[in-house]
């Protein structure tokens, strides 16, 4: 990495050496991604079977002409089967970046998966050795055998990806204006994703499908289907996309701050639908948000981040009752709440996230932590259990654990 | 109670004449209006906000004449001190920023009067207004896109400092460093452009700059919507400090609750372009008399996850404030809705001492 001036500029020179060392590695990157692979390279296991995904020492790096991002830097966490993962954080932690690592999203050539595995259980179609589905013997047209597979996501080439994006995994994004496209009616694009989906769907049956899932979401088919995006409020576009994510009958959704755009009260609806959802479907979901609130009230369990990294992780009550990081702590106390005492000083963590170039060896939040020792210029901390599921990554509980 | 209502008013149905209504209220409003318009000014409030209004043209005819328009805000009024916060909250389209943007006058109001320190301000031309700018400041909501790229931050804070000649030339620099520590900002930030800061740190400049004239009252905007919850904590703290040092008057516009009751002294909410309660923090927050406010407040998650509170669901979305429901604005999302509610509009009037609200439901209690 080249040395930074006094001014934080780089020179042109400096600049030049960077973009170099980046586009051989943007090269050997993009190739692995485009490679043509046997399913056999790309099939995994499961640690732990009541996983639906694992997420393990995920390295998500964007190659810049300033330096490499490390936007996601060693990030581990599960979901397990028929729950709610929270993960929270302040914008820049990685947190969104994690879960487009997941859908293969990343933009390239200069984002890239570097390293890390994404496991997931995912119910596919039994393959021949061409790689077709395999028709149900004695059942109807459009009816496959089907098998569940662990996949190894970041492994996957990028063309065998629609195995999973779209079916196995949906998304439902933030702001519901951008995602929807404009010049297509409600119903042309809920349509599409059984047509894709679905070997052989008729439109009828994709139009059946799609009312199916616009009354599960609460909306009356008949006025919305041949509504172009525009004419529907944000909550209710927000429904739609809902609605879009269920239609090929996903096993996980990834809600990237479903509710920040909306109104409270919109929220809370949107918030009391996705819990319906969940039990209905009988599946996951990945709830990303900077909102504690929202976290609390929806979440099982929960994961902080802190520029690019896991610092804390556990359930819920252990996240919010017994916080062990200092970070955690403070995004607590530093949120005002309908109940808090308002007569004092709201509790704010000094300073800013630290620059995502050229991050320090030691622990990233060191600069702005309260209860910063000597020991915190040391190492990076690594994950520390205080409990079956409570993990911490900080030097004030190493001694803990060392004793206990 | 409130199916009580419902079956009594179902035993003994009331027609109601829609439009004999609307022209008794509009008669019974004018009346008002004129009378409130001739009641002296309060010497001690710095702000005074009388049945403030204002309409944005929809239809035009080809003579430019207005057939149909936007009601953004209708009839608010209230008082505030110096030294007060008063946080105004609401949804997304209430007309929350159109007020305060009509209180700086950056929107000529439709109706109604503005009274900032003792003069009614509201038919100032802009030439006049130029010596009120001075004395109430605004502060936005998206740092990012409010500090002009190509100014140095000595550049942006020294300029009104300038225009509005607060200290003599040669003082410009150490008084606008002296603001700059003030603030929170180190004295080497003074060459520096804009982009090579943080969403919490230009805020920071957005409030200095606010303040580098020495202002009265400061509207802020939305001023911590778009900053991360840690950062969030560190702007709030520095308004609350600023306000003691120089005793500012805050009209504080949010849709978040939380950081509403934190900062403010008085509390208005809105709905489609109108007051629906106003009074002081403790009035509103543990003694909510309107149904809408009430929603309002069970609808923000809480940070606990042990607490498993009721909550009231509000049906439905916001209706268009281009075409607002009839009767009282709030009834078609209001559990408590009676026959009475959907035709005539209910009165906006004090229940407590400084606690006011506009709902049918309070008058039959």
């Amino acid at each position: 990495m080249a040395e930074k001036t006094n001014k934080g500029y780089l020179t042109g020179k400096e600049i030049r050496a960077i973009t170099k060392a980046n586009a051989k590695e943007m090269k050997r990157l993009e190739a692995y991604k485009n490679r043509k692979a046997e399913e056999s390279e790309f099939l995994s296991e499961m640690k732990d079977p009541k996983n639906i995904l694992e997420i393990e020492d995920l390295h998500t790096f964007f190659f810049t002409e300033q330096g490499t991002v490390k936007a996601v830097n060693g990030v581990s966490y599960d979901v397990p089967k028929n729950s709610v993962v929270g993960v929270v954080g302040e914008s820049g932690c990685g947190k969104s970046v994690t879960s487009m690592s997941v859908m293969r999203l990343i933009q390239g050539p200069a984002g890239q998966i570097v390293d890390g595995s994404i496991r997931f259980n995912a119910y596919d179609y039994k393959r021949n050795e061409k790689g077709e589905p395999i028709p149900k013997a004695g059942g109807k047209e459009g009816e496959f055998e089907m098998e569940e597979k662990i996949y190894d996501i970041a492994k996957m080439p990028i063309h065998e990806i629609h195995r999973i994006r779209g079916k196995q995994i949906a998304m439902i994004f933030q702001e519901p204006m951008t995602s929807l496209n404009p010049v297509f009616t409600i119903g042309e694009q809920l349509d599409e994703v059984t047509l894709i989906h679905v070997p052989g769907a008729t439109k009828e049956l994709a139009k059946a499908k799609s009312e199916e899932m616009l009354r599960l979401v609460g909306i009356i088919p008949e006025n919305v289907y041949n509504a172009f995006p525009h004419e529907l409020s944000g909550g209710m576009r927000q429904r739609v996309m809902i609605a879009m994510a269920l239609a090929a009958e996903p096993r996980l959704i990834i809600a990237d701050e479903p509710t920040t755009a909306l109104d409270v009260t919109i929220q809370a609806q949107i918030l009391d639908l996705l819990q319906d959802i969940k039990t209905k479907i009988d599946g996951s979901i990945l709830l990303i948000t900077h909102d504690l609130g929202v976290i609390a009230e929806m979440a099982d369990y929960v994961v902080v981040m802190y520029a690019g990294k896991v610092i804390e992780k556990g359930t819920v009550f252990e996240i919010f009752q017994d916080p062990k990081h200092p970070y955690t702590i403070g995004l607590q106390k530093s949120k005002p709440t309908m109940t808090l005492d308002d007569s004092t000083e709201l509790y704010n963590i000094p300073g800013n996230v630290p620059n995502p170039i050229n991050m320090p060896d030691h622990c990233y939040f060191k600069e702005r932590c309260a209860k910063c020792t000597a020991k915190c210029s040391g190492d990076y901390p690594g994950m520390i259990q205080v409990s079956p599921t409570h993990f911490v990554a900080c030097h004030l509980y190493d001694e803990e654990n060392e004793n206990g | 109670m409130a199916e009580e209502k419902v079956l009594n008013n179902e035993a003994a149905p009331v027609q109601y004449d829609d439009a004999a209504e609307q022209a008794a209220y509009l008669e019974k409003r004018k009346k008002q209006h004129e009378e409130d318009f001739q009641k002296p000014f309060d010497p001690e409030a710095i702000l005074e906000v009388r049945h403030l209004r204002k309409t944005f043209p929809i239809k035009k005819t080809m003579m430019g004449k207005v057939t149909r328009e936007l009601v953004a805000v209708d009839d608010i009024s209230f008082k505030l001190m110096p030294g007060e916060t008063l946080g105004i909250v609401g949804e997304s389209g209430c007309g929350k920023t159109t007020a305060g943007r009509a209180i700086l006058k950056l929107h000529q109001p439709t109706a109604g009067q503005i009274i900032f320190d003792g003069k009614d301000i509201t038919n100032y031309k802009s030439k006049d207004m130029r010596q009120i700018r001075k004395e109430m400041q605004i502060i936005f909501q998206d740092p990012y896109s409010s500090l002009p790229p190509r100014s140095t931050v000595g550049g942006i804070l020294s300029e009104p400092v300038e225009v509005h000649k607060i200290v003599p030339k040669d003082q410009i620099k150490s008084y606008v460093l002296e603001l700059m520590d003030k603030c929170g900002l180190r004295d080497y930030y003074y060459e520096r452009y804009p982009h090579e800061f943080s969403g919490g740190q230009r805020q920071r400049i957005c409030i200095a700059r606010a303040l580098s004239v020495n202002p009265k009252l400061v509207i802020c905007d939305e001023p911590v919507s778009a900053l991360d919850v840690s950062i969030q904590a560190q702007i709030i703290n520095l308004l609350k400090d600023l306000q003691r040092q120089m005793n500012l008057a805050y009209v504080f516009i949010s849709h978040d609750l939380s950081v509403v009751k934190f900062i403010s002294d008085k509390i208005g909410v809105m709905y489609l372009g109108g007051m629906m309660e106003f009074g002081t923090k403790e009035d509103i927050f543990k003694n909510p008399l309107h149904p809408y406010t009430k929603a309002l407040f069970s609808a923000v998650p809480n940070p606990d996850p042990t607490a498993k509170m009721e909550r009231i669901k509000l049906q439905g979305d916001i209706p268009s404030p281009a075409n607002p429901p009839k009767g009282c604005r709030f009834h078609t999302r209001c559990p408590y809705a009676t026959e009475k509610c959907k035709h005539v509009v209910p009165e906006y009037r004090e229940y407590e001492p400084g606690h006011f609200a506009a709902c049918h439901l309070l008058d039959e209690e």
